[in-house]
């Protein structure tokens, strides 16, 4: 209470030109407004033309009461083909950059002494050119003749004869997403590892307990934060994932996210594409009331 | 004796316990050398594709795929293209305005949502890491709903053409850009607001300064580099958007990730290679300089 109340009078005493009660709610209008009118109103836009119908000539929605479109969604078998595929490709992702990235973060975080700002930026360095041309690099890589770099690779040490087939295959889409979004994993887990104070490490070893222990028992425990909110910030957006499926997968296997960029763009169907996005809408809602539940259980 | 037994079961089940765990931890033993490794490896596997587009950015032949000898007429060429130049400045166009009305507005918010107390402030908070959180593609479908049928109503109701007073596309992705960045920019001036020590403030004004000057002296120099920190953020975020600005960009413009876009299924040419190329230089030595300045800053310190 008194907290609050000096934070309140520091704040008055700050902006004294305007009415103290007054400064707050003026500060952040302009935030407030550009949330409201841009984000929040578009998110009730679409879940109410969800129940809509597709306007004239099929561009754009009437506003109605239809279920049909989620109907649609549930009883055709490609949605739910589609559904599964993606829900796969969430958890591979996100295990993926999980196990690659954690012990490049702890890494980062526990061994590389002085120069930890830089290996930080190193992370991040690659991704300031358009991911669609780094995703696009890859083909060059993967490509599936004896130009391709993997395969010329391989074929010069006499692995194989023949060039493989690796570009166009699920195995390369899996690859390519876990490059693009290691850094949202490997950023929270680094801030995670980070907040564990070293002494503890010091104490666990102390104690008698080996690397190994140390490991089980008190840094991946204590970076549980990092952990969920880095497996978040890959979840989550993969859902709604096209861009590299496309690209690298050749479009062979049909995801959420091209069913809804499909709905938006040569299908012409709005409403079903707002259904489409309302289910991820729905999704995210669930992995989020399970992480505030995994947060508040644990007593972080 | 009955005891005893016990006693020698538990002992011989702890020690085995012990053994079975120094397995484990002994096989962990020389990890640091695995560490560096796999570390090193990650570093190659995220610098992999950016080397081979520098390298084809120099390679004569088109397709992208084998070596074949080296010129510079990709770079050349990227200079003579109008589509691929056009959108480059598009796309900075708007990437310098939502990035400066991001932060202006988020240097704003930030400090509402942490120095004062009113009842709102949870739904903005809430809103804010809703919008961090959120699958792009969403916000990106219901923002073209949204210039859709604003278009429409104010057509009907208030007879004025949104299309015709905003160019479309251009403005429609500013505005979903500046709401893009604006949670990020929160989030990075926040934090650097925290860490405040108000006590200098104070200072300030007990030395007769006015709350404008207080602000602009003293408030503003120490948040700085939040305010830097969450520029360059929205700035990156904005220009290399394509999810968003995909589907609220119309016909009548381009940025560069959407003619990027347009460009794959033909096949990328090197000229994008060329572009990228320039553009992690240039980028590379943004943060080699900012590196080297917080080193000597430091250092002073």
């Amino acid at each position: 209470m008194s907290e609050v109340a000096t934070v309140r009078d520091e704040g008055e005493r700050h902006l004294r030109l305007i009415h103290p009660k007054a400064a707050g709610p003026l500060l952040v209008s302009p935030m407030a407004f550009w949330m409201l009118a841009f984000f929040l109103v578009p998110l009730i836009l679409i879940i109410l033309y969800s129940f809509g119908t597709q306007g004239v000539y099929q561009t754009g929605v009437s506003l109605g009461f239809e279920t049909k479109w989620y109907e649609q969604i549930l009883t055709d078998p490609s949605t739910r083909k589609a559904f599964v595929l993606t829900m796969q490709m969430v958890l591979i992702n996100t295990l993926g950059c999980l196990v690659i990235g954690y012990p490049l973060a702890y890494f980062i975080s526990v061994k590389s002494g002085k120069r930890k700002t830089l290996f930080v930026l190193l992370i991040m360095l690659p991704f300031w050119t358009s991911f669609l041309v780094r995703t696009y690099a890859w083909i060059s890589i993967l490509n599936n003749t004896e130009g391709g770099l993997v395969n010329n690779w391989l074929m010069s040490i006499g692995l194989i004869d023949e060039p493989m087939e690796i570009l166009y295959t699920n195995f390369a889409v899996y690859l390519v997403l876990i490059y693009d979004y290691l850094p949202f994993m490997v950023l929270p887990l680094f801030v995670g590892i980070e907040k564990i104070h070293k002494s503890l490490y010091e104490a666990s070893k102390d104690l008698g307990a080996g690397k190994w222990t140390t490991l089980r028992r008190v840094t991946i425990p204590l970076s549980m934060p990092g952990i969920f909110a880095g497996s978040m910030l890959t979840a989550i957006p993969t859902t709604g994932e096209f861009v590299v499926p496309q690209i690298i997968g050749g479009g062979k296997v049909v995801l959420w996210g091209w069913l809804i960029y499909q709905a938006f763009t040569a299908g012409r169907n709005w409403p079903l594409g707002a259904a489409l996005s309302n289910v991820l809408l729905l999704f995210m809602l669930i992995v989020v009331a399970l992480y505030l539940r995994a947060i508040g259980n644990k007593d972080f | 004796m009955a005891d005893g037994t016990v006693m020698d079961t538990a002992v011989a089940e702890q020690r085995r316990a012990r053994v079975r765990l120094s397995l484990w931890d002994r096989l962990m033993g020389h990890s640091d050398i695995g560490l560096g490794a796999w570390s090193a490896l990650v570093y190659i596997f995220l610098y992999m594709p950016v080397v081979v587009l520098i390298v084809f950015s120099f390679n004569s032949q088109k397709l992208n795929v084998t070596w074949e000898g080296f010129t510079l007429d990709w770079y050349v060429k990227l200079f003579n293209d109008t589509a691929i130049i056009n959108a480059f400045v598009t796309s900075m166009e708007i990437a310098i305005i939502s990035t400066v009305a991001a932060v202006v507005i988020g240097v704003l918010g930030s400090f509402s949502l942490e120095r004062f107390e009113y009842r709102t402030k949870m739904l903005w908070d809430g809103l804010n890491y809703t919008k961090i959180i959120i699958a792009e593609i969403v916000a990106g479908v219901s923002s073209l709903l949204f210039f859709v049928q604003l278009n429409e109503f104010l057509l009907e109701y208030v007879g004025f053409n949104f299309w015709s007073v905003f160019k479309p596309g251009f403005w429609t992705v500013a505005i979903a850009h500046i709401a893009w960045n604006i949670p990020f920019a929160v989030v990075i001036i926040r934090a650097r607001l925290r860490g405040f020590d108000r006590q200098i403030e104070e200072a300030g004004s007990d030395l007769g300064a006015n709350p404008v000057t207080v602000f602009f002296r003293i408030t503003l120099p120490v948040i700085f580099p939040g305010i830097l920190a969450a520029s360059l953020l929205c700035f990156t975020l904005s220009f290399d958007d394509f999810v968003t600005t995909f589907f609220v960009i119309g016909q009548n413009y381009n940025t560069l990730p959407v003619q990027i876009w347009g460009m794959v299924r033909m096949g990328i040419t090197p000229e994008i290679n060329a572009l990228s190329a320039i553009m992690i230089a240039v980028s590379s030595v943004i943060v080699i300089f900012l590196e080297i300045k917080a080193q000597i800053s430091k250092d002073i310190a």
